[in-house]
């Protein structure tokens, strides 16, 4: 696979949805769908990534739109179907490059993984979306005791949040999600 | 069939999808949030574009930050860019993504030290003229800490603890301030930084109530102005994220050595020690050490 060409061609894609895009902006962005679209290979080597990347690339275009909004425009409607995107000016004070909710997770998630193995293997359950009466029937506890341990585990970042520096935690605490 | 959600519940429940998704909810809040999606297609569906990307777990780099790397690898901070260089350092596959994406495996220098590393000079210089006599104040402040510890230890405890606004009991461990470095075992805490991740604990031995264990500070754990000696610090002594013992005062209060004394024998295995240093004003957040350390 070329995967200089699918960078190409994931920039002309990007370009096409978000045409106000500077070229660095446009850059970032393709190389993101490149990123995805090698891991997707990495993982499943019959997958064709050619064959993904127009939608990748607006999935990708429409998330980096949701990011300039803030953190409350992640919950906004975007507009789905291909159809070129509005993309709101930056905001000076952050830098919307980062999926900040998605490297929060992994924070927690490696957090946990350093310091409390209980509570990685509720966190992995949770974002994995299993249900909490599958999770407690894996680890044989009552489903109200499960829910329980993973809302300790949560306090426990929470308050860790308040004691951090860094842009993880300074979004955080800006989007009020601890 | 399900009942239409109230609008007041409704506009409750998208004020916490955000918090829902980064798996933040107090428990109350979960079940009443996971019972309003049950019922709600419109809140169903803004959650959808948050949920982590299909198939990639949330356990690895976001494909955004890799994508990235150079400028925003170098923003990472303190305990987000320490649990961020351990992750690279196991994960094989997060490392040849990188790798792919054009950029090194490799954290690039932080941006605060690069910024520090500009300003350094001058800064140092005003420091060094403020130290000799800050010198002095320091040494009278830390004495007077210890004569306050030794005679009225719950008045200095119990001070500390209403700063904070904390009520729990913390009796696991207690800490001893502004103790003389030379004192015989003392262990000298290495200058904190970013490069001494959980991976690499201090090896410290074995800590009974008897002579507890006692640590030399180092220059970043002394204030270096008596008005940064009034910011104050809170030492938290912590096994697998619970809090064995807390110590909150100014910071002028830890002197160049403190005692970390159990109530008994503390068991084998890890442990942090972290140091939360009182912003320098109010709208700036506080500054934070942790040290990990393994007890036999």
């Amino acid at each position: 696979m070329d995967w200089g060409e699918l960078h190409e061609q994931a920039k002309q894609h990007v370009r096409r949805t978000l045409r106000s895009a500077d070229p660095s902006t446009v850059d970032d962005l393709a190389r993101e769908v490149a990123v995805r679209l090698y891991r997707l290979a990495q993982r499943d080597p019959r997958a064709r990534p050619g064959e993904l990347l127009a939608a990748l690339a607006q999935v990708v275009s429409r998330d980096h739109v949701r990011r300039r909004m803030g953190a409350r425009g992640l919950l906004s409607a975007v507009a789905d179907g291909g159809a070129p995107l509005e993309l709101p000016p930056p905001d000076p004070a952050h830098d919307a490059a980062v999926d900040m909710l998605e490297l929060f997770r992994f924070v927690v998630l490696e957090h946990f993984r350093q310091h409390d193995a209980a509570s990685h293997e509720l966190a992995e359950a949770f974002f994995e979306e299993q249900s909490w009466s599958n999770v407690a029937r894996r680890l044989q506890l009552p489903t109200h005791k499960v829910i329980r341990r993973w809302s300790d585990g949560a306090a426990q970042v929470r308050e860790l949040a308040y004691t951090q520096r860094g842009p993880v935690w300074e979004w955080a605490r800006a989007a009020g999600i601890v | 069939m399900s009942r239409p959600a109230s609008p007041n519940a409704h506009e409750w429940a998208l004020r916490q999808l955000l918090a829902y998704s980064a798996g933040m909810l107090q428990e109350d809040e979960l079940l009443r949030l996971e019972e309003h999606l049950g019922t709600c297609p419109d809140c169903r569906s803004r959650l959808a574009p948050l949920k982590p990307a299909a198939g990639v777990g949330a356990g690895h780099l976001p494909a955004s930050l890799i994508a990235t790397w150079p400028r925003s690898s170098a923003q990472l901070e303190g305990l987000e860019r320490e649990l961020v260089e351990a992750h690279l350092a196991d994960c094989e596959a997060c490392r040849a993504t990188i790798t792919f994406a054009g950029h090194e495996p490799a954290l690039s220098p932080a941006a605060d030290a690069a910024a520090r590393g500009a300003g350094g000079s001058a800064k140092a210089a005003r420091s060094s003229r403020v130290w000799m006599w800050a010198l002095g104040l320091l040494g009278a402040a830390a004495g007077v800490a210890a004569w306050l510890l030794a005679a009225h230890p719950a008045a200095l405890r119990g001070a500390g603890e209403r700063v904070l606004g904390l009520s729990r009991a913390r009796t696991d461990v207690t800490f001893e301030l502004a103790l003389d470095s030379l004192t015989t075992g003392a262990i000298r805490l290495p200058q904190p930084g970013f490069r001494d991740t959980p991976s690499r604990p201090l090896e410290i031995g074995v800590v009974t109530n008897v002579s507890g264990v006692v640590f030399i500070l180092p220059p970043a754990l002394q204030p270096p102005t008596p008005e940064a000696g009034e910011r104050r610090i809170t030492i938290t002594f912590l096994r697998d994220g619970r809090e064995l013992g807390s110590h909150a005062g100014p910071f002028y209060a830890l002197g160049d050595a403190i005692r970390l004394r159990p109530r008994g024998r503390l068991d084998a295995g890890d442990y942090d020690l972290r140091f939360a240093l009182a912003p320098e004003t109010a709208t700036d957040p506080p500054l934070v050490w942790f040290y990990r350390m393994r007890l036999r």
